[in-house]
């Protein structure tokens, strides 16, 4: 079993590779292969659910070399959260692209690049060592930024740079970061650090690496006052690019750093808790009035992922507190229960929402929610998906989102952060209300002259789409015992190890 | 899994009409819904022999594992007595619907819900546990409210919201009373808490017992709950009114009758409110029905009116109560749909059922006619018809049980039958006779087709048959087996017992008796000439007969009379208007008062977050500089937090 | 501890660059200036006085190797680290090139139509 670990790495590089190589020019065949490497990655991930509960955490020793001197890859419980998000919505957004990507003239580079940014993901969850994540963090950043760049306009351009340079500020943080930690344990990998930590000694140098790591991943993870990038990153790029920025990318770069460097590598004190319940509830507020004044769908989407990334922050935050404060443990436990549950379900209806923001570009050539009124009429499938990723992200029950809000919500009461849970509660509401925006602008509502010849998406844009809207109501049950026990509760395990 | 299918076929054969009509033509999709309505019906005939041996009971899942929510069936007695009566009834009213709602569209979604209905009302008197009681009750309730506002007409709408509301809040009544019964007894079962017995030991149960009797006293009609009744029906494609009048207001009756009779061990005060409620029921409903003007809203009246005597059996409590209300329940069901089928094939063919606009239909639709005047007859209470024998052994059970009030209860109703007799007089007159003067509306065709008028005959020889040999049939094969599975006695000949077959025989010597001295006599060529009155000939109007809005109009003018008329015309007896007024009139204080002020603090608060937004926009200049610094602040802020 | 003091110094100085100043080649200069601060300090934590290079050959000794080696790990770490450099600080001069084609600018202030 171990074996397949360094596949998930290796093959979509292998895969990029062959591609470049060999189909630079044959869009067809890169079709093919881009698909059927991604088909395999999901099914391997949701493969190793089942090893994982079956032998325990996997490790794999790179050249056969131990822990300290050696590189390891390690699958535990969070990072196959991480792996199954990465891998299913990859493949959902390869398909997607077969159809969307036609009208870009490079798509066999556009393949590259993709997988380039899987392998960069699926590296930074399975590596145990910092500085290995340091190298896949890059490749993931770097094949992004291309991306975003890749439609080769004026705006690309300018999203692309603005990013570029922001993420290697972050970046160079980073590695000073992980620096200051080998400076001051002699140390990088993971579980030797994570041995340190439960030691509880934390020096100065260790506290300065925690604030660079903060920012960095934190701008990674576009919490406020970090996130300027990311409302004109996502937008800029395609929509199947979009939606993994958005549904996958700013998750494994940026809360899953933050959540495994602090909750594993560092003696929990009080005040990063503190820190994190902060930036998720500026991420949340500012996130959600933001998106209120957009008229760009894709902005608009952009700004609710960062509101959307202030719940799972919150959540993590709260969990972090009971554990630094020690409270009670199924507290802390439902904390981060409901902020990783949040954190699939964003991927699940974020990407949702931004194939079908590409759709809709795609059969009417506008972002403009008002030069957009009652595509339903003529598009059910886009418009039914988009209408059941809306209700996810509003917390409408019965539909996924609703469950992880009322964990996130009902572990702030009970862990007694009142006001914290007001908030939550107040910016489901406000972005209830901009979503109900854009279903009367975009979807609903009368139509417009000219709008006779747009038709619905082909095949394989609306399967993607159907899945995730099917996969937004199905995600509830993760809440409900097997599927809970076997992909949420191992993940929850790895964080609050500490208690 | 007999007797699940009474449920499941026609509930599975709902569907697949659906898909028929969608793929195939519809005649096949027609014959198909009838084959399905006759296929429940044999199978329910076929459950008769296991059920004689004893109640079939088994546990289909224990809902979250406890074994006193499990969905179970429970078929015994009165259950199979009740899914015969709406197997049957559904039967007739789909074979009926063939050619009454031949011209209508969207037929699909008709026989859709109409087998629905037919299979939620199997699946309420069958059901084993309160929890699957109560979703077959609303499946029957939703389905039963979208037949109603199937034409789509205002008038329709109206009705059918109305129906739904009130139906709705007593359903809600009834959950939470079964919720309070499950709390109290650990169990929903039905035969478990038959076993039981409540005993009504303390004033929680009191109101339990209360809401339930609301919750289905609303669905029965009893008054003063009954004012959908006479919206609902007319609003109704008549096949529906018939089903709803015939049997679903019976589902109702049904768990009063396991409530009231099984269930608790009610007290003999409860006994006399419910004998004084089914008085006022019977009286109520009659002396409104008197006046009406619209066939199928006088017809609903007169359900109200009928539903009024099996509710004052139900209410005595004896077996010969008891008894005397289920054979009502059979009777009624035929009379009453009976009624509506008529009605409906005279809607049929005139399209009108303003009773002013109608007359002389007797010679062009003569089976109509007559079946109209056998269930007249039977409703009136006549003898040997179905109706007089059940409200006989009603009356017997007053005169057995004695004392005052029940006298007086005895009066009532045998008053009440008078005055249905008085309205029916009205009704065969002006439909089917000389009728009043004014615009008639001259009959498309004559007689209706075959198979609109076969389930008529059937039943107007089922009233026949039900009345002549009322002890021989009816009482023996149906109402004995129930009563016995219910541990009462079984009827055997009571005190002033009559007997049906000695009268019909007189009754029918004396009709041949008149026969023959009206062909021996000279009456053959009787005179005919215009009336006069003290030598002069009357004008025009008088002439031409009564119109049926004058017929009973003295009545009104009589002083108790009077004063309820005019209430009910103002709308006030109706609970349903004066509580939603009510409602109507508090919400309007209410937010007069609160609106303004929520206005403002609403417009207060969209203002600041527009504000707000507008500002954080402006931030974002798009410069990339100052991003940066946003950034160095933020990493300032935590080095300074985290190092403190 | 002066010589860490420098390099955060660089650091600094590479920082200054990429935020204040408007040309985008002077911040991919600082972009640039960064990174080497970086490696710098990784070389730096690495190094010990006196050290030698930390290359094992037939003659030495495990043991004494330990006790007179520089730390090989930060090297190893450096050259990675360069190879990303490299890659990131062509990327940003390409994308450099097509901005001023498109906007016909090289200041960052003057290039802002994505905001709000």
């Amino acid at each position: 079993m171990n074996v397949l670990l360094p596949l998930f790495i290796g093959a979509p590089l292998g895969c990029g590779f062959v591609i470049y190589l060999a189909f630079r020019n044959r869009d067809d065949k890169a079709d093919w292969i881009a698909n059927v490497c991604m088909m395999y990655l999901a099914a391997a991930s949701l493969w190793s659910i089942k090893s994982l509960s079956a032998y325990g955490v996997l490790t794999y020793r790179m050249g056969g070399y131990a822990a300290p001197v050696g590189i390891n890859l390690v699958l535990d419980g969070f990072s196959l959260l991480l792996l199954i998000i990465i891998n299913v919505a990859g493949f959902l957004a390869a398909i997607y692209s077969v159809n969307y990507m036609e009208r870009f003239t490079a798509k066999a580079k556009y393949y590259v690049m993709f997988l380039l940014m899987v392998a960069g993901m699926n590296g930074v969850v399975l590596t145990g060592d910092l500085f290995n994540l340091y190298v896949f963090l890059e490749i993931a950043s770097i094949s992004s930024y291309v991306l975003v760049g890749f439609g080769c306009e004026r705006e690309q351009f300018e999203a692309s740079f603005k990013y570029m340079v922001l993420g290697i500020v972050a970046s160079a943080f980073i590695l000073v970061g992980i620096s200051l930690m080998y400076a001051a344990t002699g140390v990088l990998s993971m579980v030797h650090l994570s041995d340190i930590a439960a030691q509880g000694n934390v020096s100065g140098c260790f506290m300065l690496a925690g604030a660079f790591f903060l920012m960095g991943f934190g701008l990674k993870a576009a919490l406020v006052p970090f996130h300027a990038w990311l409302p004109d990153a996502h937008p800029s790029a395609p929509a199947p690019i979009s939606a993994m920025l958005s549904g996958v990318l700013i998750k494994a770069i940026g809360i899953y750093c933050i959540l495994r460097i602090f909750f594993n590598m560092f003696a929990m004190t009080p005040m990063v808790p503190f820190i994190f319940m902060m930036l998720g509830t500026a991420s949340m507020v500012v996130g959600a009035l933001l998106a209120t004044g957009q008229w760009d769908y894709k902005r608009l989407l952009a700004y609710s992922s960062i509101s959307q990334m202030g719940y799972v922050m919150l959540g993590a935050g709260v969990g972090a507190r009971v554990i630094a404060s020690g409270g009670p443990a199924h507290v802390a436990t439902l904390a981060v229960l409901g902020a990783l549950f949040h954190l699939i379900n964003h991927a699940g209806f974020k990407s949702l929402l931004f194939l079908t923001s590409g759709a809709v570009e795609f059969s009417t050539g506008t972002r403009d929610l008002r030069k957009m009124e009652g595509v339903s009429q003529r598009m059910p499938v886009t418009a039914a998906a988009a209408t059941a990723g809306s209700l996810a992200i509003s917390g409408v029950p019965p539909f996924s989102g609703f469950w992880s809000k009322l964990f996130i919500v009902v572990a702030c009461l009970q862990a007694g952060y009142n006001f914290l849970a007001f908030i939550a509660i107040g910016v489901s509401i406000v972005t209830l209300a901009y979503f109900l925006k854009v279903q009367k602008y975009a979807f609903f509502g009368g139509r417009k002259e000219g709008f006779e010849k747009i038709k619905e998406v082909p095949g394989l844009m609306c399967f993607p789409m159907i899945v995730l809207a099917v996969m937004c109501l199905a995600m509830g049950l993760l809440a409900v015992s097997p599927l809970r026990e076997a992909i949420l509760e191992p993940a929850v395990k790895v964080l609050t190890k500490q208690m | 899994m007999l007797a699940l299918s009474i449920v499941l076929i026609p509930m599975t054969a709902a569907i697949v009409s659906l898909v028929l009509g969608k793929m195939s033509s519809r005649r096949v999709r027609d014959y198909f819904a009838v084959a399905a309505a006759l296929i429940t019906f044999a199978v329910t005939l076929l459950l008769i022999p296991g059920v004689r041996n004893g109640p079939i009971h088994f546990k289909l899942w224990e809902m979250f594992g406890i074994s006193g929510m499990a969905i179970s069936v429970n078929v015994d007695g009165l259950s199979l007595f009740m899914s015969c009566l709406i197997s049957f009834m559904g039967f007739l009213a789909a074979l009926y619907s063939l050619a009454y709602m031949g011209k209508e569209e969207n037929l699909n979604f008709y026989y859709f819900l109409m087998l629905v209905f037919i299979g939620s009302m199997n699946g309420a008197v069958i059901a084993g546990d309160l929890a699957s009681f109560f979703l077959f009750w609303e499946i029957m309730t939703i389905s039963s409210f979208l037949l109603v506002i199937f034409n789509g007409s205002l008038e329709a709408r109206k009705a059918g919201i109305k129906y739904f509301i009130m139906t709705a809040s007593g359903s809600l009544l009834m959950l939470l009373s079964i919720g309070a019964l499950y709390a109290a007894t650990g169990t929903m079962s039905i035969p478990v808490l038959i076993s039981q017995g409540i005993g009504m030991n303390s004033w929680l149960i009191h109101l339990v017992l209360l809401l339930f009797l609301i919750g289905l006293g609303i669905k029965a009609g009893i008054v003063p709950l009954h004012t959908w009744l006479p919206d609902a029906y007319p609003a109704a494609p008549s096949p529906i009114s018939s089903l709803m009048s015939g049997v679903m207001i019976k589902v109702g009756i049904y768990m009063i009758l396991r409530v009231l009779c099984q269930i608790f061990s009610v007290t003999v005060s409860w006994n006399l409110v419910v004998c004084f409620l089914g008085v006022l029921t019977i009286l109520i409903g009659v002396i409104f029905a008197m006046v009406q003007h619209d066939a199928k809203r006088l017809l609903a009246f007169h359900s109200i009116s009928q539903i009024g005597y099996i509710i004052l059996g139900i209410g005595i409590g004896t077996t010969l109560g008891i008894g005397g209300a289920l054979f009502h329940v059979i009777n009624h069901a035929f009379f009453k749909g009976l009624l509506f089928l008529c009605i409906g094939a005279v809607i049929y063919r005139t399209g009108e059922r303003n009773l002013d606009k109608l007359g002389g239909l007797a010679k062009v639709m003569p089976i109509t006619f007559v079946t109209c005047l056998v269930a007249s007859l039977s409703i009136s209470g006549v003898p040997p018809f179905n109706g007089f024998a059940s409200k006989w052994i009603i009356y017997q059970a007053l005169i057995e049980k004695g004392g005052f009030l029940h006298m007086m209860f005895l009066a009532a109703a045998m008053f009440g039958s008078a005055l249905t007799l008085a309205s029916f007089l009205k009704l065969i007159h002006t439909v089917f006779l000389g009728g009043g003067s004014g615009a008639k509306v001259h009959p498309r065709g004559g007689e209706v087709s075959w198979m609109m008028s076969l389930p008529m005959v059937v039943l107007a020889g089922l009233c026949i048959v039900l009345g002549v040999f009322a002890f021989q049939v009816p009482l023996k094969c149906f109402v004995s087996p129930v009563l016995l599975a219910m541990n009462y006695q079984p009827l055997s000949t009571f005190a002033g017992f009559f007997n049906p077959m000695l009268a019909a025989g007189l009754l029918i010597l004396g009709l041949a008796a008149g026969l023959v001295i009206y062909l021996l006599g000279n009456l053959k060529s009787a005179r005919t000439d215009m009336p006069y009155v003290g030598g002069e000939i009357l004008d025009d109007e008088v002439m031409s007969g009564i119109t049926a809005e004058h017929f009973y109009d003295t009545i009104k003018e009589v002083e108790p009379f009077a004063y309820l008329y005019e209430r009910e015309e103002a709308g006030r007896l109706d609970l349903y208007q004066t509580t939603m007024g009510g409602v109507r009139n508090t919400s309007r204080f209410v937010f007069e008062r609160i609106e303004q002020s929520v206005d403002k603090l609403y417009a207060g608060l969209i203002r600041a977050g527009e504000y707000l937004v507008r500002e954080l926009r402006k931030i974002h200049s798009g410069i990339l500089p100052s991003y940066i610094y946003w950034v160095l602040v933020g990493l300032v802020i935590l080095v300074f937090l985290l190092m403190r | 501890m002066i010589i860490y003091l420098l390099c955060f110094v660089l650091f600094g100085i590479g920082l200054h660059a990429v935020v204040n100043k408007k040309n985008l080649i002077k911040i991919v200069v600082g972009v640039a200036i960064m990174e080497y601060s970086m490696n710098l300090l990784l070389v730096l934590i690495g190094y010990r006085m006196g050290g030698v290079a930390p290359i094992i050959d037939r003659e030495t000794v495990a043991g004494e190797f330990v006790r007179l080696s520089v730390d090989p790990l930060p090297q190893a770490m450096v050259l990675t680290s360069i190879v990303i450099g490299l890659g990131v600080i062509s990327l940003m001069v390409s994308v450099c090139i097509r901005l001023y084609e498109k906007y016909g600018t090289f200041d960052i202030t003057k290039i802002k139509e994505l905001r709000g």
